[in-house]
């Protein structure tokens, strides 16, 4: 009997350590996907007016935007949250030009969401990480200046 | 013209504009066109055509089909006010995936993206509305004066058709609401019976004609005979 305890045991415990690997190594790979989330320090309304007048200062343009907040109080849920398509034509252009497939990662979407403590979040995967697939340095160039470019936008809300 | 074909001519031509509206949503949410065109082409001249009809009806002395199709449109909407009432507690009580009248209204709007905002709200209710006056045309026209329980299978009907429908496939519940929770088929059911029995009971009260369409067609042969 306390044979098979011992291998039942053995086997929940390694079980346990499989899929706990699993887990871990699923958050590693969300860490290594390039998500960037930036506290900002206004209300949720404030972040994204001052985000919008941010882009458009600088040289780039709210293409879309996807208010899940609205969409999803159609179904009861009253949440805040709002998606900004951001981008800029000439920017595309190059993109484009080197590869006709990197629609799949512009316009960039900055994701705004009123957290459940409260607080207002802004986060986006980092352009770099979204176009390294192409395989071209041209494209890799432009994805590090787009970084850098959100970086300093998102940079500014959370001053 | 023999007044019976006259007002049978109106009648199907009120009867196919009326098929129009409702149908609309069915056609978007199946994926073959987008509502906000669908309501452009075909939506907002079947609604104009329907009060051209009414207005011909007085023309050409069919005024009591003129006066059946105004009927029905205030039954459907009498009816429709009591289906939101029922909606709008089953939606509040978890029994319903989403607002549909909103919907409407953004999908109307062509701004999904964006959610609801008054105007899409406005649009979505208005159009939800004039379904049911739509449907309140239909009844009047095949059934005429019918009986108050002839409108509780109508609307038990048209809850069914609805659960069965690409509008129900597309909010993702599953036929009937199998995927949601037994609250989809009960609020929708509940709905469509308080539409219905509202609506037979005011074309019961209200009606001019007695008969509908089919009655119509068959006395054109009895006629006929003799």
């Amino acid at each position: 009997m306390k044979k098979i305890n011992f291998i039942l045991t053995t086997v929940v415990v390694i079980t346990v350590l499989f899929f706990g690997s699993l887990t871990n190594s699923n958050l590693l790979y969300a860490h290594d996907s390039g998500v960037v989330t930036i506290q900002s320090k206004k209300s949720f309304d404030d972040t994204v007016s001052a985000l919008r007048q941010l882009i458009a200062k600088n040289g780039m343009m709210v293409l879309a935007e996807v208010n899940h907040g609205k969409i999803l109080s159609m179904t009861g849920l009253d949440i805040n949250g709002v998606a900004l398509f951001v981008g800029n034509p000439q920017v595309g252009k190059k993109l484009f030009t080197a590869n006709r497939g990197t629609g799949l990662a512009v316009p960039i979407r900055v994701n705004i969401y009123e957290g459940t403590d409260g607080k207002t979040y802004v986060n986006y995967v980092k352009p770099s990480s979204q176009l390294a697939s192409f395989d071209s340095e041209e494209i890799d160039m432009i994805g590090k200046m787009l970084d850098e470019k959100l970086a300093m936008l998102t940079g500014m809300i959370s001053m | 013209m023999n007044k019976n074909i006259k007002r049978i001519i109106l009648s199907l031509l009120a009867l196919v504009a009326a098929g129009i509206g409702p149908n609309l949503f069915v056609i978007s949410q199946a994926g073959y066109a987008n509502l906000s065109d669908l309501a452009v082409s075909f939506l907002i001249p079947s609604i104009i055509f329907i009060f051209i009809l009414i207005g011909a009806g007085i023309v050409i002395d069919e005024k009591d089909t003129s006066k059946q199709i105004l009927t029905g449109i205030v039954a459907g909407l009498i009816g429709t006010i009591g289906l939101e009432i029922v909606r709008e507690i089953g939606f509040h009580l978890g029994g319903m995936p989403g607002d549909l009248p909103k919907l409407m209204g953004v999908l109307l709007l062509d701004r999904f993206a964006l959610g609801p905002d008054t105007w899409s709200n406005i649009a979505g209710w208005s159009y939800h509305f004039w379904n049911g006056a739509s449907f309140g045309i239909i009844y009047i026209i095949l059934i005429g004066k019918g009986k108050v329980w002839y409108g509780l299978i109508y609307g038990v009907l048209l809850g069914v058709v609805f659960m069965v429908s690409p509008v129900v496939v597309a909010l993702g519940v599953g036929k009937f609401g199998v995927d949601f929770g037994i609250g989809f088929p009960i609020t929708v059911t509940l709905a469509h019976i308080t539409f219905g029995l509202l609506l037979g009971w005011y074309i019961q009260k209200k009606v001019i004609l007695i008969y509908g369409i089919l009655d119509s067609i068959k006395n054109i042969f009895s006629s006929n005979k003799k």
